[in-house]
Parts: structure tokens; sequence; C-alpha cells
């Protein structure tokens, strides 16, 4: 019964101040949409990034030679102690590669002679370190024509991605204080409509935490119905761009149980948010028996 | 049951309004408070409940010290502790039945205590018929009776009134007193401020009388206006001119007036 009566108290504040509540609940949802679509973001970058790194990490495309001067470069490069291997690419190779890659875009594939891909080196490091250095030398090689590092590209979108995530943090964390203020407010404008009665639960006494209960859970409320909105439009949000946008090279697919886990840590504090924003709301009133 | 010691509360810093007050009050007395206004009784009350934490001094109530109480067993002392006041302070949006199962709800007491005892304090305060109206519905009397009846439901040992009949006509009144009575006589202690000398008079009970947040008369079976002016004087007799000015100007301990002296003198007699 006592149960049944803290939550239906809590009910009827959160009814009694509607469109307070929803402000509240707002505030919550988009603080922790930016946090949650940062997390997401933040590990789509990460694994892309592992990706790359674990795979090839410099490409030399070669010349038009013959197969004798291409194996040349190969076992040249091989033979350098900051690489791990060096596997020759042939222009079929290649080929296959960019079908699959543009699977979906058949007019590319069309348009593309297989002559015009060029043969390549592809060289996985032993000492990610001497990067710089292989890329050099692999460029003064005769037959190489062009050296490519995904790595210099990789560093810049890390970059980019590192400053947008934190740019969406502080964004989320002040949007995270405000729903903090919001739901200390409804809180506190819900303990005024009720403040007569309040009185009167001190009076006959109501133990403190009889009375500062329903308010704690129409907070722990606000910041998990924001928080669960959150994660919901954060995932299905993910969900629809992966099936929009079909990025090939880069991998996108998180697993589910990373989408989960990381949403109950977004639930959570959504709920420590609501709960820290009616204790701050409490303060004030309750302070005094 | 109730006993006060040197209990001094100053508001603000310089607004004295009870001090010094020495009163004991034994289980089952019916004690009325009397005196101008800003006498204090209203502040004894307060102190009484824990509304507010004496300044210096000590009151002990049902063998606990509240006024070093943390504010978080105040409740537990409430629970001891029925008030009823001048102003009902009834909830409107609730009927009169939920009014009173009110106080025994938000205390923890499960729904089949609720409903057993609801009625029959309905019934002590002569409303069984009436516990589906609203506040609103009743007369003054009836709404104070409900008020009571909040007070006893969960059966305390003391029963503190501050002006119950304040906002009542005469007959009224008197309907309001026997309840207080019967209550009473069910071993409730009762402390009851008040300003009405007709009550006072006819009732013939303990007559605690105060003036400028002092105790000066208390009498066993009392009326309003007491013969003090022709015993002793109102002012405390230890050379202390009061000046009426309610500011502190010596430290407390020294100023142990006769009135408290007598009070305990008073309280030796009354109950052999």
């Amino acid at each position: 019964m006592r149960t049944e009566y803290l939550i239906g108290e809590a009910a009827a504040n959160l009814r009694r101040n509607l469109l307070l509540a929803i402000g509240a609940i707002l505030a919550v949802f988009i603080s922790l949409l930016m946090t949650y679509a940062a997390i997401i973001v933040g590990e789509i970058t990460r694994t892309t990034t592992l990706q790359w790194q674990e795979g090839v990490t410099i490409i030399g495309y070669l010349h038009e030679a013959d197969l004798a001067d291409h194996s040349a470069v190969v076992q040249e490069a091989e033979s350098w102690p900051e690489v791990e291997s060096a596997t020759y690419f042939s222009k079929a190779q290649a080929y296959e590669e960019f079908k699959e890659l543009f699977a979906n875009r058949d007019r590319w594939i069309e348009l593309v002679e297989p002559a015009k891909i060029p043969a390549s080196v592809r060289i996985v490091l032993a000492d990610t370190e001497a990067h710089r250095e292989v890329v050099d030398q692999l460029a003064r090689e005769p037959t190489v024509r062009k050296v490519v590092s995904p790595e210099d590209n990789l560093n810049d979108v890390l970059t980019v991605s590192r400053f947008l995530n934190f740019g969406a943090i502080l964004l989320g964390a002040t949007l995270g204080v405000s729903a903090l203020v919001l739901i200390a407010n409804t809180v506190r404008m819900a303990i005024y409509a009720r403040r007569e009665e309040i009185g009167i639960m001190k009076l006959v006494g109501a133990s403190n935490w009889f009375v500062r209960t329903p308010f704690l859970l129409e907070g722990l409320f606000e910041g998990l119905l924001g928080a669960g909105l959150a994660v919901a439009v954060g995932w299905l949000g993910y969900e629809w761009l992966l099936g929009s946008f079909d990025i090939g090279v880069i991998e996108t697919s998180l697993p589910t149980s990373f989408l989960l886990s990381r949403g109950m840590l977004v639930l959570l504090f959504g709920g420590v948010v609501g709960v820290l924003g009616s204790a701050v709301g409490l303060r004030r009133w309750l302070k005094e028996s | 049951m109730i006993e006060i010691k040197d209990a001094t509360k100053v508001y603000d810093k310089t607004t004295v309004a009870v001090r010094q007050i020495n009163l004991k009050i034994n289980k089952g007395d019916f004690v009325f408070l009397v005196g101008p206004s800003g006498s204090g009784k209203s502040t004894l009350i307060r102190l009484l409940m824990r509304e507010e934490r004496p300044t210096d001094g000590e009151i002990y109530v049902a063998g606990k010290e509240i006024g070093s109480m943390p504010d978080s067993k105040v409740p537990y002392h409430r629970r001891v502790v029925g008030t009823v006041f001048q102003d009902f302070k009834l909830l409107p949006n609730k009927t009169v039945f939920e009014n009173i199962a009110f106080a025994l709800e938000v205390i923890g007491h499960p729904r089949h205590i609720v409903e057993s005892q609801v009625p029959k304090v309905l019934k002590l305060v002569g409303l069984a018929s009436k516990g589906d109206r609203y506040p609103r519905q009743l007369s003054g009397g009836e709404q104070q009776r409900v008020s009571v009846a909040r007070a006893f439901v969960n059966r305390p040992l003391i029963l503190l009134a501050d002006e119950p009949t304040g906002n009542l006509d005469p007959a009224t009144s008197v309907g309001i007193m026997r309840l207080l009575d019967r209550i009473n006589r069910t071993g409730t202690t009762v402390v009851m401020a008040t300003h009405d000398h007709a009550i006072v008079d006819a009732m013939r009970r303990r007559v605690v009388e105060l003036e400028r947040g002092r105790i000066v008369r208390d009498d066993n079976r009392g009326v309003y206006e007491g013969l003090r002016t022709l015993e002793t004087p109102a002012v405390p007799s230890n050379g202390q001119k009061d000046s009426g000015e309610q500011q502190i100007t010596q430290p407390p301990v020294q100023d142990a007036g006769s009135a408290s002296i007598r009070v305990e003198s008073d309280i030796d007699m009354g109950n052999p």
C-alpha cells in the first residue's frame, strides 16, 4: 500500500505539472541523445581506425612494368626491417577489389577498364613508428609511381572526429546541467503545489523519506523517460543511417551488445540526473523538520 | 510526561518569546496556557511539538529531550503528540474520512488499521455519518472535530491545542471542550493555549498563565483571571527590572525567577 501510494503521488505530481515535466524530459532527452550519438560515432571511428591499422598501412602504386620488376620491388620492401610483410597486388586482383567495393554501382564498374587500374605493393608495418621512413623509402623506388598511406587521411579523420566528439559531449554536459536544473524546478513547483499537504504530513509525523520519496520518484521518472527516448532515437537513427548510406570501405556496423550496454549506461545516467535534480529541488524545502 | 527546564526561545537574536520557563506536566493532566497575545503561549506549543528548537534549556516529552533531538527523529516525536489548531488545517480536496485516514497512512499504517480506526474516531467526535463530506460542507465546529479526530486517531500520549476554539462561537466551543475533556479522560495529556475566559472558568482545570514569556501563575484548579495581582507581582522579584522590551539583558542562568519556583511547588501539591 505504501509503494502504491508513493508511486501514485509521484504520478499525480507529474500530471499536475505536465508542461514543466515535459520540458524537463526533453532537456534530458536532448542532452543524452547528444551523448549517446557521440558514443556511437566515437566507437565507429575507433573500430574503423583499428581495421585500417591492422590491415594495409602503406600502398605503393606501381608503374607499368613487367612482373620481374614488380616482384623486385616487393622483395626489396620485404627485406626492410620495419616491414612485416609486403604483398604484390596485381591488376586483376585490384580490379576484383574495385568491383567488390562498388558492387552496387554498376555504372562505375562499367566505366573502369581493368587495365587502367594499377598493380601495387601493399605493406604491413612491423613497427608503426617507422611509418614515415618506409613511405619515403618506398617513394624512392623507381618502379613505384605513387605512395598512398591511409594513415595520413585517417589521422585527419580522427582529429576531426575527436573534435566533434568533444563538442558533442560538451554540449551534452551543458544540456545535462540544464536538465538537472529543470528537474529541480519541476520538483520545487510540485512541492509548492502541495505545501499544505506536506505541512500536515509533517505535523502528524510522516518520516522525511516518506515525504521525499514521491518527489524523488518524479525526478527519477523524468530522467529515465528522457534517457529512454534518447537511447531509442539514437539507436533507431543509427540503424537508419546504416541502412541509407552504404559507406563501402568503412565498417559501420556495431555489435548490438555495444549499443545495448552503452544504452543502459545512458539510462543509468538519466536516472541519476533525475534523482539528483529532485534532490536539489527538495533540499531547501524539506531540510527543516 | 512533559518537563520543561529553563527553556528560552529567542527569535532573530532579539525577540524573546519565552524565557526560562520551568514547567512540569504529568500524564493525564489537562492544562490551559493563558495570557495575552505575545505572552509566549503559541511558542510554548511550538516548542513542545518541536516546530521550534529552544534557544536554551531542555524540554522532555515522554522521556526524550526534544530540544536537541536530530531532525530525523522529529517525525517519531510527532507521532506521540497530536496537534489541533485554530484554523483546522484540513485538506480541502479530501473527504473527512480521507483527512483522518491520511494521518495514519503517512506514518505507514496498513489499510485494515485505517479502516477500523477512522470510523471509531469519527464516532468519538460525533461525525460518524459525515465521513464522506468535504471540509467545505461542514460547519466550523464540525471541521474542528475532524481536526481533533485526526490528531487523536493514532492515540497520541499528548494532545496540543493552540486556540482550538478561536474561530468558533461559544456554543460550538463548548462542544469542542467536551470532546477534549473526553479525550483527556482516556488518559491523554492535554495542553491547550487559549484566550477564552468562559471556557477556562467553566472547566476549572490547571491554569498556567504566561506574561512576556514567563510563567506568572500556575493554579491547580484555576480560572482565567488569577488573583496574582494581589499575591505576587507579574515581574519576577529578583531585582532585575523587566522593562517590557523583549530583549536579553542578562545571561539566563542568574535569572531563575520566582515564577518557576512557584510552578514546581504547585505541581507537587497537585500530585500527591
